[in-house]
């Protein structure tokens, strides 16, 4: 991990906001993402957050608006968050509402963003299948506010199942991974596979 | 505010109140009937017209369905097809024992494409409902627009009998269903089916339903389905009735046989352009002394195409008069129709409770009172004649013991009536 250190404080024009976040965004993203162009932020982007309500809005409006710190955590997050699949829409009531201490600890890994399901009639099909017997199922729980909690769950010690893609290549899947069930989900995990699978190829 | 329909450009619906009288009589303790009136908005306009729909087309391929009624229902099928556009996803799903995706959810362009692979459909053997709507479910929610209509439309003419059976289960998990989203319309085909498990569907899932008798109707009832869908700009509608304690006003009846939710408001049907819903309650008011009393206010609540929860309150007022001015107001016929009709179809329900209890001779009875309501209607219209004439069929179906028939056309009947559907022919 390359070591640039977050600025306190920091303000900035929206050129200084897209051009620092581009030199930060890379330390936060998976390895496999980083230094890939399809990734960075340029200020039309930063714009379309901000009216979209992923951002706070700026300082001051129209040609002089000022960003702090704040509007660069929110930036880092949401891109890091949305490499990891979640929709835009999905993390739109969630950035504003997080203190700065949290959005930093939030990009060193040390809090895990729980987002609230983008798809509640999937999650609801899905615990009608997995519902074993008639009684057993309570009623479907309201759907929780998004949080963040205080440290990812603990690692389980479930085996993985190994799946054979290709000779030669498999696949290991532990029992608690959380398996891609939309369009949007799965070509995200397909580009992921690809990416890594990239980075095998160019190694001598 | 208390105007109705002030804005027919509205985006909004409206509520219109319709007293039988139009006032009250001072210091009477006494009974008003009430017809609440929702006018739906217009459905919104885009530039390609309609919202974008999702649909599961779900149809029981069980072997009482071999010949014409599997032929009839593939071709529904595919005229419901060919009135989809570019931007709509659908899927097609059929059973028996066994589930089989037909159609995994697409976009619907490839049109010629989709209708081949329907007409492979073939009969089999028992019924795996359940299965074939979650199955249908499963597809609309993996593509759940949440500005678009997500529905699951199921045909059967049978009887689940593979599977999870239980019918207030299953309408249990199709209302939770319909709470995230996705919707649920049932089609009942023939004499078979079974209409308790269909109507429980299609009420707690937020959809319709229709017994049809003639395979060859069915292509029309896909198209007034998916035309009522493009026409829609409410779901999950609920109306609360608020009668004012000040003046001791009571609801004492709804005439509509319409399921409450939680909060103990009436489950109305989706809000659909040119459908306006009427409900008629009897009021009770005791005594009202001075003034213009509010009698009642109603809260209606709906969710729009943009998934966002609107509602809307309106207060109903009416002014005290005299007993003999009272006497000399004429009473609204319309309301007075409406009123009857609901009697009419609360009876008609009344038979089918009888019946079931092995009460032939009550049932009758039940029937014979239905008739001589629809008779007594002063100056009867196109709705009181076509009503009068389905509860003399009705009453020839029971003679002739046809009982099956009877019931589901009756249930049906009494559904359509409580939900103000439209009369199709």
């Amino acid at each position: 991990m390359s070591g640039y250190a977050l600025p306190d404080p920091w303000t900035g024009t929206l050129d200084d906001l897209s051009q620092i976040a581009n030199t930060l965004l890379p330390q936060y993203l998976p390895l496999d993402r980083s230094g890939r162009t399809q990734d960075e932020v340029n200020p039309r982007l930063i714009r379309h957050y901000t009216t979209q309500g992923l951002l706070d809005p700026p300082l001051k409006e129209g040609r002089g608006a000022v960003y702090t710190r704040r509007h660069l955590l929110q930036l880092l997050a949401l891109r890091r968050l949305m490499v990891d699949g979640h929709s835009a829409q999905a993390l739109q009531p969630l950035l504003g509402a997080q203190s700065d201490a949290e959005l930093v600890a939030l990009l060193a890994g040390e809090l895990r963003l729980q987002v609230k399901s983008s798809n509640p009639a999937l999650d609801y099909l899905d615990t009608l299948r997995s519902a074993p017997a008639r009684k057993a199922m309570a009623a479907p729980p309201p759907l929780a506010a998004p949080m963040f909690s205080s440290a990812p769950p603990a690692p389980s010690a479930s085996p993985y199942t190994r799946l054979t893609l290709s000779p030669g290549l498999e696949l290991h899947v532990s029992r608690d991974a959380r398996l891609p069930r939309t369009p949007a989900e799965q070509d995200v995990l397909i580009k992921h596979l690809l990416a890594a699978l990239d980075t095998l190829r160019r190694k001598p | 505010m208390t105007q109705p329909n002030a804005n027919p450009t509205s985006t909004r619906p409206t509520v219109e109140f319709r007293p039988l009288k139009p006032a009250l009589i001072a210091g009477r303790t006494q009974d008003l009937t009430l017809l609440i009136r929702v006018h739906p908005a217009p459905a919104p306009r885009r530039s390609g017209g309609r919202p974008p729909l999702n649909l599961a087309l779900v149809l029981d391929r069980s072997g009482s369905m071999a010949g014409e009624p599997l032929e009839m229902a593939k071709e529904a099928i595919v005229a419901a097809l060919r009135q989809l556009r570019p931007e709509d996803r659908v899927s097609v799903v059929s059973f028996d024992d066994e589930v089989r995706l037909d159609v995994p959810s697409v976009l619907a362009r490839d049109l010629e494409a989709l209708i081949a692979q329907v007409r492979t459909i073939t009969s089999g053997s028992s019924t795996a409902l359940y299965d074939g709507w979650m199955a249908g479910a499963t597809q609309v929610a993996t593509h759940l627009n949440p500005q678009g209509l997500n529905r699951v439309i199921l045909l059967s003419d049978g009887q689940a009998n593979h599977g999870l059976t239980d019918a207030r289960e299953i309408a249990r998990r199709v209302a939770g269903l319909s709470e995230r989203g996705v919707s649920t319309t049932t089609l009942g085909f023939g004499r078979g089916y079974d209409e308790n498990l269909l109507l429980a569907m299609a009420t707690s899932g937020d959809g319709n339903f229709e017994h049809i008798e003639q395979a060859g109707k069915l292509p029309t009832f896909f198209e007034s389905e998916l035309q009522g869908l493009s026409r829609t700009s409410g779901r999950t509608v609920s109306l609360g009735l608020e009668p004012n304690g000040e003046y001791r006003c009571e609801v004492l009846e709804v005439l509509n046989d319409l399921q409450r939710n939680g909060f103990g408001r009436l489950q109305l049907p989706n809000l659909v352009e040119g459908q306006p819903i009427n409900v008629v309650a009897r009021v009770r008011l005791t005594a009202p002394v001075q003034g213009i009393p509010g009698v009642l206010r109603t809260r209606l609540a709906w969710t729009g195409l943009d998934g966002a929860r609107q509602k809307i309150r309106m207060q109903f007022d009416l002014p005290l008069v005299g007993q003999a001015a009272y006497d000399a107001l004429p009473d609204d016929a319309e309301v007075f129709e409406t009123a009857t009709l609901l009697e009419m179809a609360k009876r008609q329900q009344r038979a089918v409770r009888a019946m079931d209890a092995g009460d032939r001779a009550g049932a009758m009875d039940h029937l014979n009172e239905v008739v001589a309501m629809g008779q007594a209607m002063p100056s009867p219209s196109a709705e009181v004649t076509a009503t009068l004439a389905e509860s003399r069929e009705l009453q020839g179906l029971y003679r002739e013991g046809e009982d099956g028939l009877a019931r589901k056309r009756a249930m049906s009947q009494a559904y359509n009536r409580s939900q103000s559907k439209p009369r199709r022919e």
